[in-house]
C-alpha cells in the first residue's frame, strides 16, 4: 500500500526528530545568555558566559569526582561480575537461575530505598561520605548490567575454545590471556561502558551517601534545574554528555590498539 | 578437569557482595521498625496517596511506552534501510542521563517553555500562566514525559532486535498462506514478541515505580511519589519521621522484590549454554 | 605417538552410564576407528583420553603408565573437533603456533615448524589469514596442522568430516590416513559413518550403548558381526529365526553350519549383498513385492512363499511381481544365539 509506507516513513523520520531535538535544543540552551519568555530565539547568543562556567573549579571538581567514581565502579563491577558470569555462562549447577535472579536484582531495586537503609549502615562503619562508599553503591546498580552482558557472551563462547586451548598444552594464565580474555573483549567493553554510564549518572545515590562531601555533575547539576537557571543547566549537561562520550571512545580506542576484533560468533 | 565446586568459587564474591550490601539495607530498614509505626503509615492518607500515585503513573508510563515502543519496532521492522538508521538514533535517548531529559522536557514544556511560547505566537494565549500546567501538574505529565523519552526508545530497540531475530519467514509463509501485513503482525509476530514485551514491561513498570530524580524534579506540591516522600522523611532528623521513612522503604522493597520474583518466574530467558560436546545441560 | 591403553574405563553423568567398563588396546601409531550411533558415549571416551573429563572408574594408561589423573595440559592427547574450533582471534600463523608457544620453544623454532607443517597441509600461504575467511575444508586442515605440528602422543578426532560436503570428505579421509602415516600418530577416529570408518582404519571398534562391542578389522566386522546388535547397527541385515542342533541351524533359508553343538533358539542373519536371487534354482521360493534402482545396486524387498519378507541387493534385474529363488552361501549365514 502505498500510504502505509508514507505513514512508515512518517514515524521514522518523527522518531528521528524526536531523538535529536532534545540534544539540539539543549545546545541552544547552552549557548543563549538571554531568553525571556515570549521569544522564540534567544536574544542574545553568546559564548562568554560558557568560559567562566567551563573553567569553574567547581565544575572540575565535579567532573575529576565523577569520573574517577566511574572508573572505580567499572573497575570493581568487572572484577565482580567476570568470575560470576563466567560461572553462570559455561557451567551447568544447582542455583545457577538463583544466581541469576540475586545479579538480575539490582535492575528492579530502587537505587533511592536500597540507599537509604545502606546509609545508616555506611554512617555506622565510617564509610558515609567516601569514595568507598559511594563507589559500593553505584557497583551495586552497575552489576546487573554488566553480569547479563557478560554471561551472555560466555555463553555464546562456550568451554570448547579454553579446552582446545588446554589440550594444546596452555598452562590457566595462558589460556586466560591469550584466549578468553581476547573473546571476551567485545562483551568486556560493553560492560565497562554501561557500568561506567550507570555510575556517571547517578544522582541519589551520590548525594545520600556522598553526605555533600563529594561533588558529581549530576550534583552540580540539579539545584540550577530546580532553581529554573536552564542555561546553566544545559551547560552542565553538555559537559556531561560530552565527558562521558569522551571517555568511552577512549576506552575504545585503547581496546582496540591491544586487541584485534574479535570474531567469537563462531562463523 | 573440572572440579564441581569451581562455578560456586568463582561466583562467591559477587553473591557474598550483592547478599550483604541488600541485607544490610534491609536489615537496617527493617531493624528501626515497630509494627506500630508500620501501620501508622499504612493508614495514613498522605501514604495512600502516594501509593496510588506512583502505581498509577507507573502503570500509564509502562502501558503507552511499551505499546508505543512495539509499534515503533514494528514500523521500523517495514522500514527496511530506514528502521536501520531509527535503531542507531534510538541510541542517543537511550545513554542521555533522566537529568538532562529533565532539563529538556522543562525547557519545552514548562509554563514559559518552548510550546508556550509558541502558543503565544499563534496567538491562543496572552501570558505564561495560560498555558496549561504540564510540568509540576498533578497529572504528572513531565514526568511522564521524561520516562517516556527513554523507555519508549528503549522498548522499541530490544523489540525491533528481537525481531530481527525472529526469522522473517515466518512473515512470508504468513503471506504465502493469505494473511495481510496486519495479521501477520498480531496474530505471528506479535506472539512472538510476548516475552521480550513481558520483560520490558517488568523492568519499565519497576523503574517508573522506584525512580527518584525525576518525580523530585518535577513533581507537584500536591503529592509525592512513594521514593521522594521517603527521602524527605529520611532527611528529617526527627526520629518518628525517619522511622515513617523506614516504613515506606520497606514496603518499596517488598512490591519490587515481588516485581523481581514475578520477573524470574514469567521470564525465561532463552539459554545459549551448550557444552562442548553438544549437549545442553 | 603413544601406546593407549583403556583398562574398565566407565563414566556416569547423574546417574545415567554413558560408558560401561571399557577395555581397549590400541598400538603405538595405529590408526582406529571408534563407530557408533549418536549418543552412544564417542564423544565423553575422547575427552576422558585428552583429559577434559575424569573417568568413573578405571584408569587410562600411555606407554604403560597410569595418566588418568594428568591434567589435559600435560597429557598432549589433542582432540580435533567437527567445528574445528580455531581461534578466531589468531591467524594461521598464531593457532598453529599456540602450543609451540605454550612450550616455550623459540620463536625461530616455531617459524620453521608452522612453515613444514603448512607446506604438510598445502596451505603455504595463508599463515596471516583469520580462519573467517578459510573455507571449511581449510579450517580443518589448519586445525589438523595445529595438533600435528606438536606431535602429540595422540590424536583424537571428533567426527571431523561431518561438516564438509561429500567430494571434500573423500578428500580430507585420504589426507588424513596419510598424514597419520607420514608423522606416525596413534590416532583415534570417532564416527557414526560406517564407510568412513572402513576405509580409514586399520581396526575399528564398535560403541553401542556405552559398550565396546566389538573390536576387528573392518573385514571381519563386516563378514562376521559378533551379535545381533552389532550386525543391526551395521545395517543392511536381514534376520532369521530359527533352531540351531548338533552344529545345524535350520531356518526360512535353509540349513547352514555352525560351530556349536548345543540344541536352542537361534537367530541367523545374512546380509543384503550376500542373499542370492536366482529366476530358476535355489532353497526357498519367493515373489519380488518392491523395487528400488540405487545406483550402484538394486534392492528388492522379497516375500517368502513359506512366510516373512527378506531384502537383497544386487545388480541383475527383476521386476515387482517375479518369481524368485533365494538362497546364500553357508559361510555368508551369521547365527547368533538368544
Amino acid at each position: 500500500m502505498k500510504w502505509g509506507r508514507a505513514v512508515v516513513h512518517l514515524v521514522m523520520w518523527t522518531a528521528a526528530v524526536a531523538c535529536v531535538s532534545p540534544l539540539l535544543s539543549l545546545i541552544v540552551l547552552a549557548f543563549s545568555a538571554q531568553w525571556p519568555f515570549p521569544h522564540l530565539l534567544p536574544s542574545l547568543f553568546t559564548a562568554d558566559h560558557l568560559a567562566e562556567l567551563l573553567l569553574s573549579p567547581r565544575l572540575v571538581e565535579a567532573v575529576t569526582t565523577s569520573l574517577a567514581l566511574a572508573l572505580l565502579t567499572t573497575v570493581a563491577t568487572l572484577l565482580l561480575v567476570f568470575p560470576a558470569a563466567k560461572a553462570a555462562g559455561l557451567y551447568s549447577f544447582r542455583g545457577r537461575e538463583a544466581l541469576k535472579l540475586l545479579a538480575l536484582m539490582p535492575v528492579m531495586m530502587p537505587a533511592a530505598t536500597v540507599t537509604m537503609g545502606l546509609h545508616y549502615f555506611m554512617i555506622r562503619v565510617g564509610l558515609a561520605g567516601t569514595m568507598l562508599g559511594v563507589v559500593i553503591v553505584h557497583t551495586v546498580f552497575a552489576v546487573p548490567y554488566a553480569f547479563r552482558i557478560l554471561m551472555y557472551v560466555f555463553e555464546i563462547m562456550g568451554e570448547q575454545q579454553e579446552e582446545q586451548a588446554a589440550m594444546l598444552g596452555a598452562g590457566p594464565l595462558m589460556v586466560f590471556s591469550a584466549v578468553t580474555l581476547p573473546l571476551v573483549m567485545p562483551g568486556m567493553v560493553a560492560a565497562a561502558t554501561m557500568s561506567f554510564i550507570i555510575s556517571f549518572s547517578q544522582y541519589i545515590t551520590t548525594f545520600i551517601i556522598g553526605g555533600g562531601r563529594l561533588l558529581t555533575v549530576p550534583l552540580l547539576l540539579v539545584p540550577h534545574v530546580q532553581g529554573g537557571e536552564l542555561h546553566v543547566a544545559s551547560v552542565y549537561s553538555l559537559v556531561f554528555i560530552f565527558t562521558a562520550l569522551a571517555a568511552l571512545v577512549l576506552l575504545r580506542a585503547v581496546v582496540r590498539h591491544y586487541y584485534r576484533e574479535t570474531y567469537f560468533l563462531n562463523p | 578437569m573440572k572440579a564441581a565446586s569451581k562455578p560456586y568459587l568463582l561466583a562467591a564474591p559477587l553473591v557474598l557482595f550483592l547478599t550483604l550490601t541488600f541485607g544490610l539495607s534491609l536489615g537496617y530498614e527493617i531493624s528501626g521498625l515497630t509494627l506500630r509505626h508500620f501501620l501508622a503509615v499504612l493508614w495514613n492518607r498522605d501514604f495512600v496517596v502516594s501509593l496510588v500515585a506512583t502505581l498509577s503513573v507507573a502503570a500509564v508510563a509502562t502501558l503507552v511506552s511499551n505499546v508505543g515502543g512495539a509499534a515503533l519496532a514494528f514500523a521500523m521492522l517495514k522500514a527496511r534501510a530506514g528502521g536501520e538508521w531509527v535503531r542507531h538514533i534510538l541510541q542517543l535517548p537511550v545513554i542521555m542521563p533522566h537529568l538532562v531529559v529533565t532539563v529538556v522536557v522543562f525547557h519545552i514544556f514548562a509554563q514559559t517553555g518552548v510550546l508556550a511560547r509558541l502558543a503565544w505566537w499563534l496567538g491562543f494565549i496572552d501570558g505564561p500562566n495560560q498555558f496549561p500546567l504540564l510540568v509540576f501538574d498533578h497529572l504528572a505529565i513531565g514526568i511522564m514525559l521524561v520516562y517516556l523519552y527513554k523507555q519508549i526508545p528503549f522498548v522499541a530497540m530490544v523489540c525491533f532486535d528481537s525481531l530481527r531475530g525472529i526469522s522473517h519467514r515466518f512473515g512470508d509463509v504468513g503471506e504465502n498462506l493469505g494473511a495481510t501485513p496486519w495479521q501477520v503482525a498480531t496474530r505471528i509476530y506479535l506472539p512472538l514478541l510476548k516475552p521480550t514485551l513481558m520483560a520490558t514491561a517488568l523492568i519499565t513498570f519497576a523503574f517508573a515505580f522506584g525512580a527518584f530524580e525525576v518525580p523530585f524534579l518535577l513533581g507537584t506540591p500536591l503529592w509525592r511519589t512513594l521514593p521522594v516522600e521517603a527521602y524527605l522523611l529520611h532527611i528529617n532528623i526527627d526520629p518518628d519521621a525517619q522511622a515513617r521513612s523506614m516504613a515506606i522503604n520497606v514496603i518499596i522493597a517488598a512490591i519490587s522484590l515481588g516485581l523481581a520474583l514475578v520477573y524470574s518466574s514469567t521470564v525465561r530467558e532463552v539459554s545459549h549454554v551448550r557444552h562442548s560436546d553438544g549437549e545442553r545441560p | 605417538m603413544a601406546r593407549i591403553t583403556l583398562v574398565g574405563v566407565a563414566k556416569a553423568f547423574n546417574d545415567k552410564q554413558i560408558l560401561d567398563r571399557l577395555d581397549l588396546d590400541i598400538e603405538n601409531g595405529e590408526l582406529i576407528a571408534l563407530l557408533g550411533p549418536s549418543g552412544s558415549g564417542k564423544t565423553t571416551l575422547l575427552k576422558l583420553i585428552a583429559g577434559l573429563d575424569t573417568p568413573s572408574a578405571g584408569r587410562i594408561e600411555f606407554d604403560g603408565s597410569d595418566v588418568t589423573l594428568v591434567s589435559t595440559r600435560h597429557r598432549q592427547a589433542i582432540i580435533v573437533f567437527q567445528d574445528h574450533c580455531l581461534f578466531p582471534h589468531l591467524t594461521v600463523k598464531e593457532n598453529i603456533a599456540f602450543g609451540l608457544r605454550a612450550r616455550n620453544e623459540p620463536r625461530a623454532t616455531i617459524d620453521r615448524k608452522v612453515g613444514e607443517i603448512l607446506e604438510v597441509v598445502q596451505l603455504p600461504g595463508r599463515q596471516n589469514s583469520l580462519p573467517h575467511a578459510l573455507s571449511g575444508g581449510e579450517k580443518q586442515r589448519i586445525a589438523l596442522a595445529r595438533a600435528c605440528v606438536l606431535k602429540p602422543r595422540a590424536l583424537l578426532l571428533d567426527e571431523p568430516f561431518s561438516n564438509l560436503d561429500v567430494n571434500l570428505r573423500l578428500s580430507m579421509r585420504e589426507f588424513v590416513v596419510s598424514l597419520q602415516r607420514v608423522l606416525k600418530l596413534t590416532c583415534v577416529l570417532v564416527t557414526h559413518d560406517k564407510e568412513e570408518a572402513f576405509v580409514m582404519a586399520e581396526r575399528v571398534a564398535v560403541l553401542l550403548d556405552g559398550r565396546l562391542e566389538q573390536v576387528d578389522t573392518p573385514e571381519n566386522l563386516y563378514d562376521r558381526p559378533k551379535n545381533k546388535k552389532v550386525a543391526e547397527f551395521l545395517g543392511e541385515a536381514n534376520f532369521f529365526p530359527g533352531v540351531m542342533a548338533d552344529g545345524v541351524f535350520s531356518c526360512a533359508l535353509g540349513s547352514f553350519t555352525t560351530p556349536w553343538q548345543d540344541t536352542r533358539q537361534a537367530v541367523g542373519m545374512v546380509r543384503y549383498d550376500n542373499v542370492q536371487l536366482r529366476r530358476h534354482t535355489g532353497n526357498a521360493l519367493g515373489k519380488i513385492k518392491d523395487k528400488v534402482f540405487a545406483g550402484r545396486y538394486t534392492f528388492y524387498k522379497v516375500a517368502l512363499a513359506a512366510g516373512g519378507e527378506l531384502m537383497a541387493s544386487c545388480k541383475e534385474s527383476f521386476a515387482i511381481g517375479d518369481t524368485v529363488y533365494v538362497s546364500c552361501a553357508d559361510h555368508a549365514m551369521q547365527v547368533y544365539r538368544e
